[in-house]
């Protein structure tokens, strides 16, 4: 049997809409999937710089040593070959709303009927003095996956025993709010194995964060006495990094660091901002329904770069979206059926190798904002099967998550 | 073995009756005594029942904790300065363990 | 107690169906092989089950592999309806189907039912 049997040809000759996806991660790969798959009557453009892309969710695992980073990598090839979806490898330069044009890096120009961007997090300049592109190489944020990730796990692998690790957690509203504290959980885990001696330390510009009991539970249990956290209100914020001393400064203390993990405060990545599609938020802001942006028609925002309401910025979440906004441009250029969205955020955080926790939560769309219509988060006193089997199914939901959106 | 750290920011100079202010917080887990672990049975208490800041040996500041305060309590409160001398801050857990911090003060 | 009663033969009913699920997740893996094309055509048109199966799929693959997450393609409609009961009456624990089940409604859940049911004779006729 061959695919061409299963995806009926346009008719010769039709024009077909162009659908310009830019960026390769969770919310531009899945779009792009679905607008191939929805309909002949389109054709899809997936602009992505990188060959492959690195999962930022379960990197905290390879952190762990608990998985492989080849795991967490994944290709276009089936977008290509069996969605038919256009893949350049290239960095668009500009996006230009009124001509309706994207033009790339490498030179070449793409007219469209609209584009999908999806340019995930940036960070903003300047939130910590010192803080620049050398400094990342040197105290490394790992809040995108690759490079920055297997830099912070050859620190963590070369630091001796009884040093410190310093986690800078950034203020609202930034990617994955259970990231961080499952970063410090994950590295605690290693460090119980091979640094017994070596301590944590939570420097967070906020003074609460996501499932703060249900971590603060679990470190007590799995790693007693060695991960401290410390709120913005005590330390007076973050201010600035000494890179050479690898220390940062607070409001008062001054903290030196063994291996330092610095993830800044984030705004929508930088294309959004040449593009115009950003308020004084940092973030995008976008019709609920469809994900066009508010600031610039034909434009559609997912993933971490939009401003959804009470959505969190999550690999899910920029899932749900995609699909959503697919669905909408669908509708609107095919002619297909619109019916009401259905948006949907699921987390599984590892505590330790055989204790996950999970979250589930269920959005309804309104005409100015996404609203939290159901929600479910694991509590302190789960029994431990119950964690264990969140183990297996966070496996399972990563093998199945990923070919959602790159199989 | 939990062990708590114990942690204040405090200025080190202050001028002649200045208010300054005083941070502390210490990583305690304050485990309220309500709670039962996996067998059924009842976790024992354990919280910082207690806080007291010294200046020069005299308390200028306390107050107890009960139950209901959460994990990782948090003080934050103020003092005139008035001579140089001793800060001196005491967490007191159940079962009489104590965590003590000195800070040197001088005011000028 | 009539009452009574009634609850008790629902709760077999569940069971019941339960069991069968198990021995379509056989079924569905065995399957596996044959229907790995399947999932290019599920989207081919845009009706609304394809619309809502799109939000499964992000955590059940729909080609009939099963990666530890139960598949859900090849239930019968029946079945489909009897577990997403079962996850909104709280009678199947599982924290996150039962929030996915409580935001569909009775009308979508049936949409659902029918499309996975009629996905499943599409995979094996394949």
């Amino acid at each position: 049997m061959s695919v061409a049997a299963l995806r009926p040809q346009a008719a010769r000759g039709q024009a077909r809409a162009r659908i310009i996806v830019i960026g390769g991660g969770v919310g531009g790969a899945t779009a792009a999937k679905y607008l191939a798959l929805g309909s002949e009557a389109l054709d899809v453009t997936l602009v992505e710089p990188k060959a492959r892309y690195t999962s930022c969710f379960f990197s905290n695992l390879y952190l762990a040593g608990l998985r492989p980073l080849e795991s967490l990598t994944h290709g276009y090839e089936t977008l290509a070959q069996r969605y038919r979806v256009n893949v350049v490898q290239d960095s668009v330069a500009a996006i230009d709303p009124v001509a309706k044009n994207v033009s790339l890096e490498g030179g070449a120009n793409l007219s469209y009927d609209r584009v999908v961007l999806a340019p995930g997090i940036g960070f903003k300049a300047g939130s910590i003095e010192g803080y620049d592109d050398a400094a990342m190489q040197i105290m490394p944020h790992a809040w995108s996956a690759g490079l920055q990730t297997s830099l912070l796990r050859r620190q963590l692998e070369s630091m001796e025993d009884g040093g410190v690790f310093v986690l800078v957690a950034p203020p609202d509203p930034f990617r994955c709010p259970p990231g961080p504290y499952e970063r410090a959980s994950l590295i605690a885990y290693y460090f119980k194995q091979y640094k017994p001696r070596a301590k944590i330390l939570i420097l967070d510009a906020k003074d609460s964060f996501f499932a703060q009991d249900v971590f603060e539970d679990g470190w007590n249990r799995h790693y007693p006495g060695m991960i401290e956290w410390l709120p913005g209100q005590f330390t007076g914020g973050i201010k600035g990094v000494d890179v050479k001393g690898r220390m940062i400064k607070t409001g008062g203390d001054t903290f030196k660091a063994d291996v330092a993990n610095v993830i800044p405060a984030q705004e929508a990545g930088r294309l959004a901002h040449q593009a115009h599609l950003v308020d004084q938020s940092g973030w995008c802001p976008i019709d609920p329904m469809t994900f066009e942006s508010k600031l610039q028609p034909g434009i559609h925002v997912i993933g971490d770069a939009a401003k959804a309401g009470n959505m969190a910025k999550s690999a899910f979440a920029s899932n749900s979206q995609a699909k959503v906004c697919a669905f909408a441009i669908l509708a609107a250029l095919t002619g297909s059926e619109r019916f009401v969205p259905h948006l949907f955020n699921t987390c599984f955080t590892l505590l330790a190798s055989d204790d996950a926790v999970t979250s589930a939560i269920s959005y309804s769309a309104e005409p100015d904002t996404i609203k939290i219509n159901d929600f479910f988060l694991s509590k302190v006193g789960d029994s431990a099967e119950t964690r264990r089997e969140a183990v297996r199914e966070a496996d399972g939901w990563y093998a199945a998550f990923t070919h959602d959106i790159f199989g | 073995m939990f062990i708590p750290t114990p942690r204040v920011q405090v200025p080190s100079t202050a001028a002649n009756g200045e208010i300054f202010q005083v941070k502390a917080l210490i990583s305690h887990r304050m485990e309220t005594g309500l709670r039962r672990d996996d067998q059924g049975d009842v976790i024992p208490r354990n919280i910082i029942n207690r806080f007291s800041c010294r200046y020069n040996d005299v308390i200028v500041f306390g107050v107890d904790l009960h139950e209901a305060v959460a994990a990782n309590p948090y003080l934050e409160f103020y003092l005139r300065a008035t001579e140089s001398g001793r800060l001196e801050f005491v967490w007191e857990e159940d079962g009489g363990h104590i965590y003590a911090l000195t800070h040197q003060l001088t005011v000028g | 107690m009539p009452g009574g009663s009634t609850a008790v033969s629902a709760t077999a009913a569940h069971r019941q169906s339960a069991s069968s699920l198990h021995q379509f997740i056989a079924l569905s893996t065995v399957l596996s092989l044959v229907v790995s094309f399947a999932e290019c055509s599920f989207g081919a048109d845009n009706n609304q089950g394809a619309q809502l199966a799109a939000t499964c799929a992000a955590c059940h693959r729909l080609d009939g592999h099963d990666t530890g997450i139960p598949s859900i393609v090849g239930l019968s409609e029946e079945q489909f309806v009897a577990v997403m009961r079962a996850f909104t009456s709280g009678e199947r624990t599982g924290p996150i189907m039962r929030t996915m089940a409580r935001s569909l409604s009775n009308e979508e859940i049936a949409i659902l039912a029918r499309y996975f049911a009629a996905r499943g004779k599409e995979t094996q006729r394949r």
